[in-house]
């Protein structure tokens, strides 16, 4: 009886054992290695434009670090960028900057105005050109309403709860990035954030944020950031946000407005709101 | 005064004129009594015709005259009887199957034309098939058997699961005796819940559908469970690779109660005990196993009761015992449906039948954690539930007044109640939450009317409509008209042209991440955020009888436009929770996202039900495309289950009474599938000269990446061997003979590899093909007494 159960229990194990086989690579979907650009043009005199790759399936990469390391970034630093005022026809060729591994725009030098269109083109050797315009909206005032409460869930954590209401502009589409900065007098500020927008068509967009950390750390202020961004940039946020959320999901392509590229062009304004947070 | 006489003698004669009489009755197995479906009844010498409905009854009116009426069925001997018409008749008919070559006698009087009907996209699997075919692993799996038929896909390697017309797995209606089947799979897919050893009739309706049918977009695949023999015990016993199985019927009372139940289990669980301890540190199992049972009673001539029931449970588990922590996990899905039912006969025109039905569906996902010491212990607890419970009411009448017209009408009542996402937790690191999700309530409510018209000998038509109602969870009510027609129009006695037409509502949706019917997948109800599906399909086709030979062959064409169809948003996940603290606040109506379909295509089929060499070949040609705006930056993409080509080829035939061999090849085009082409850093925010990068993957178009081809052979050798009391069969099966090796998914890893010549490491992102089954030679043996 054993031994049959032996035999049993060999073929299952051959019958659900998957086979896995490298495919041929004339059968690869057709990829080749793309340009990614970032760019958030805000209120700040520098603005970094940071241009990398792609890797494609069967594509040789040198690894310059940690061979096994996944967050190598491949920067583009041969590229020409171009960057036009599409309302006066301005054009500004920026240089990469080693330090930062991003070419630099100067406000000071090319500023970006409000109510304006820009472009940006890049160029580099062996990549198709990527491209991709903007138009830079006026700065709104944005009015919201927040509250704060820690809650001690025991001895060990602790939840911050940041919650509250942006007052939306009514008539248009509108899209909030919402970012919070929470301080301790001996600590490195921590960082959270949020994207809301006014699908549902509701004067008041609300939102809500929770935060655990280590009750040992005292928290004293707080900085939050409400920022009016573009629907392009709330796109690649949302599909950023929907990357990894494990077996059960589809693939989610990241969203980008660049043109023959990947990645994102976008203008950010902040309003700024500070809080002491009650309780600690 | 003569013309008073005139209208007395134009009276008399529209008198006898019209003197029309009614020959009805049930058409049974001789022997057991079973109730046969399908039955076709002809007139000699005319070309007036019926058919047996679901419980066996006939009905046909005619003129007074002297006129010989022919029985006839696949499998089975035909009967005539010859009567004079000058009443109305009760005529009960016992056919016996034929002995010899059981399933297969061609028989040169067989009338049974499908071009002479008007039904389209009709597929009627004679059961015999189904258990002639080669099997995976040893079991006899009708799902599999439907996939085989054109306009019918399967969706991923050794899955039972189908895609028909280009609709999704939730538009498949599966009706087990009246009752519906919410998820008919065991083993996530790889078998149907369906005991072939307890299965009297299958048919799948794709198209044209007749008004009686109703609740999904795409198919209805109605399943009729065996009656139980009335005649004496028997029974039949298997064994497979993977389950055994048995069937057992007998009369309760001779020729007048009779029932059977059946039972299958899985054993891999059991014969792996031995060699796992309970004192191992990690142990885990999978079983599956179903019941049937079924009872009739025919109380008088007039008035028969059906109570039939199935339930079927799977369950994948895993524990796992180290020092102070233990943790187990499961997984289990679980099926039951009741039906009784009460056929009445209340005029020999006229006959009806009332169920009540009840059909539940449940999953569970549980995982618990405990570590530490006694004093001081931690725990973990996360327990998953969905399900649907159906309560229906169903009351059915076929009224044939006159042999040109067959008219069926009725009403229908089902009470759904949905448990989308139920999740408990407990973290004594956090805090405690449960979510309870209400129970959600929604009825259906429809009542339709069809009639099958004759039109003398040049068309046959089936006319109806069907008026549902949906009223949902928060009171307010939804009404929908679903006009329907097929036609057929006779080119000649063997040939006719075809159309269909039909609108169809489908007031639940279910939530899938992977699109192929995995038990994971979520019910839910329409609702007024998430609407009805709705869809309406359109089929013209041909069909041409080959009589000498006992053959058809079919061709239609056919469009279909389905519109409010839904699935998860980008990144959504039947258990997305990022935080469990706001999981109460999360809705499944605010996870998915509503989008349109539509398919069309040519299928076309040659078929041979009978003979020593019987089989199919069919062939589909279609294209399927989904559109959300929010998908695929709005554009349409092909859907997950498209597929270009679709080739069946199926041969059986019986080498001697005792030695039947099969042969099945399949070839399909690759699914569409979104795979990931390139990876790279994206950067989401570049604060104080430092770079916030999440690695990310370059995907294609959504399903903008084909698998390869799919193409499989198998065959199959059945060794019969009769004895005075008892049947034994062996049967050996090769699936996938020539062992090619069809992709199941596609991943890209990353591997890295030194360069000698240049002292550098490079890495290499791969696309990797995994495959499921290779060559599976199986063996199962079973027994008839």
């Amino acid at each position: 009886m054993n031994r049959f159960i032996n035999i049993y229990l060999f073929l299952i194990s051959i019958i659900l054992t998957a086979c896995i086989e490298d495919v041929d690579e004339k059968y690869y979907p057709k990829s080749e290695a793309k340009l990614v650009m970032f760019c958030e043009i805000n209120e700040k005199d520098s603005i970094p434009i940071i241009i990398t790759r792609t890797t494609p399936a069967s594509y040789n990469e040198l690894i310059e670090e940690d061979p096994y390391s996944y967050n190598q970034i491949n920067f583009v630093e041969d590229a020409i960028v171009k960057v036009i005022n599409n309302n006066t026809n301005q054009e500004i060729i920026v240089s990469f900057d080693d330090n930062s591994n991003s070419y630099y725009i100067d406000q000071t030098i090319f500023p970006f105005i409000n109510g304006e269109k820009y472009s940006i083109r890049v160029e580099a050797e062996n990549f198709k050109s990527i491209e991709s315009t903007i138009f830079i909206r006026d700065q709104r005032n944005i009015e919201a309403d927040f509250n704060t409460q820690v809650i001690d869930l025991n001895d060990m954590n602790s939840k911050l709860l940041v919650s509250g209401e942006v007052n939306d502009f009514k008539g248009e589409d509108n899209y909030y990035l919402i970012e919070v900065f929470y301080y301790g007098s001996d600590y490195y500020p921590s960082y959270y954030r949020t994207i809301v927008s006014d699908k549902n068509k509701v004067s008041k967009i609300p939102f809500r944020m929770e935060m655990y950390y280590d009750s040992q750390l005292k928290f004293d202020s707080l900085t939050l950031f409400i920022s009016d961004i573009d629907y392009h940039y709330y796109m690649y946020l949302n599909s950023l946000e929907n990357q990894s959320n494990g077996p059960f999901t589809e693939p989610t392509p990241v969203y980008s407005n660049i043109k023959n590229g990947l990645g994102i062009f976008t203008s950010v304004f902040r309003n700024k709101f500070e809080k002491v947070i009650i309780g600690d | 005064m003569r013309w008073k006489l005139s209208i007395l003698i134009i009276f008399l004669s529209l008198q006898l004129f019209s003197q029309r009489y009614t020959i009805s009755g049930f058409v049974n197995e001789a022997g057991s009594k079973e109730s046969l479906i399908g039955v076709n009844i002809s007139v000699q010498g005319k070309s007036l015709g019926t058919a047996t409905n679901n419980y066996g009854f006939y009905s046909i009116t005619l003129p007074s005259d002297s006129i010989e009426l022919i029985y006839s069925f696949v499998g089975y001997q035909s009967q005539s009887y010859k009567v004079f018409l000058d009443n109305n008749i009760d005529l009960n008919v016992n056919l016996a199957p034929n002995i010899e070559l059981e399933a297969i006698e061609v028989r040169a009087d067989q009338p049974a034309n499908s071009s002479q009907s008007s039904r389209m996209g009709v597929i009627e699997i004679p059961v015999q098939q189904v258990k002639a075919l080669p099997t995976l692993l040893g079991e006899k799996d009708l799902l599999k058997v439907i996939q085989l038929m054109p306009g019918v896909k399967k969706g991923s390697e050794g899955s039972s699961g189908f895609y028909v017309r280009g609709g999704g797995p939730d538009q498949n209606l599966i009706i087990l005796d009246d009752a519906t089947v919410y998820n008919a799979y065991h083993l996530f897919g790889f078998v149907s819940l369906f005991n072939g050893d307890a299965i009297k009739s299958i048919e799948l309706v794709k198209g044209g559908f007749p008004a009686r049918y109703g609740g999904r977009l795409s198919s209805v695949l109605d399943i009729n469970m065996k009656d139980g023999s009335k005649d004496k015990y028997s029974g039949e016993a298997g064994i497979g690779i993977l389950s055994s199985r048995a069937v057992f019927e007998g009369p309760i009372v001779k020729d007048k109660a009779s029932f059977l139940v059946s039972g299958r289990r899985s054993y891999l669980d059991i014969l792996m005990m031995p060699f796992i301890s309970k004192n191992q540190d990690t142990y885990g199992g999978y079983f599956f196993y179903d019941f049937t049972a079924k009872a009739n009673w025919e109380i008088d001539k007039k008035n028969k009761i059906y109570v039939s029931g199935y339930f079927g449970r799977d369950k994948f588990y895993i524990k796992d015992n180290f020092m102070n922590s233990n943790y187990s996990a499961g997984l289990y899905w679980q099926n039951a449906t009741t039906s009784v039912r009460w056929n009445r006969v209340i005029h020999s025109r006229l006959f009806s039948n009332l169920s009540f039905i009840h059909s539940l569906y449940q999953l569970k996902i549980y995982n618990k954690e405990s570590y530490g010491d006694i004093l001081n212990k931690n725990i973990f607890e996360m327990e998953y539930s969905s399900g649907i419970r159906d309560l229906g009411l169903k009351y059915d009448f076929s009224w044939m007044p006159a042999p040109n017209h067959n008219i069926k009408f009725g009403a229908v009542l089902i009470q759904h109640a949905f448990k989308p996402s139920a999740i408990v937790l407990r973290d004594d690191n956090i805090n405690l939450f449960e979510k309870n999700v209400h129970t959600i309530y929604s009825i259906e409510a429809c009542s339709y009317i069809e009639d099958e018209i004759k039109i003398k000998n040049r068309a046959r038509l089936n006319l109806g409509g069907r008026i549902s109602n949906h009223i949902l969870d928060d009171g307010s009510t939804r009404s929908h008209i679903e006009p329907r027609l097929s036609s057929s129009y006779y080119l000649s006695p063997v040939s006719s042209l075809k159309l269909s037409y039909a609108v169809m509502n489908q007031y639940l949706h279910l939530l899938s991440n992977t699109g192929l019917g995995l038990p994971t997948d979520l019910w839910v109800p329409a609702t007024s955020k998430v609407p009805a599906q709705n869809s309406w399909q359109t089929a013209f086709g041909y069909a041409y009888d080959f009589n000498k030979i006992a053959s058809t062959f079919s061709i239609e064409a056919y469009y279909k436009e389905m519109n409010r169809i839904i699935t998860y948003r980008p990144g959504a996940s039947f258990l997305l929770i990022e935080d469990f603290s706001g999981a109460n606040e999360i809705s499944w109506e605010d996870n998915v996202i509503e989008g349109r379909g539509e398919s069309y295509g040519i299928e076309a089929l040659f078929q041979r039900r009978r003979g020593r060499f019987n089989g199919w070949f069919g062939y589909t040609l279609s294209w399927t495309i989904h559109q959300f705006d929010e998908l695929n930056y709005g554009k349409p993409f092909f859907a997950k289950y498209d597929r270009r080509h679709d080739i069946s080829i199926v041969a059986i035939y019986e080498l001697t009474d005792n030695l039947n061999i099969s042969a099945t090849w399949v070839y399909g085009t690759g699914n569409a599938l979104t795979i990931p082409i390139a990876s790279y850093q994206a950067v989401q925010e570049a604060k104080q000269n430092y770079l916030y990068p999440i690695y990310v993957e370059e995907t294609s178009s959504i399903n903008g990446f084909r698998m390869a081809p799919y193409h499989r052979m198998d065959l199959g050798i059945q060794r019969i061997k009769k004895s005075k009391d008892y049947t034994r069969i062996w049967e050996f099966s090769f699936y996938n003979v020539y062992n090619r090796k069809n992709p199941f998914y596609y991943n890209i890893t990353k591997e890295t590899h030194y360069d000698e010549k240049t002292g550098k490491s490079y890495s290499i992102n791969k696309l990797q093909q995994v495959s499921l089954f290779p060559i599976i030679p199986s063996f199962s043996y079973s027994i008839k007494f």
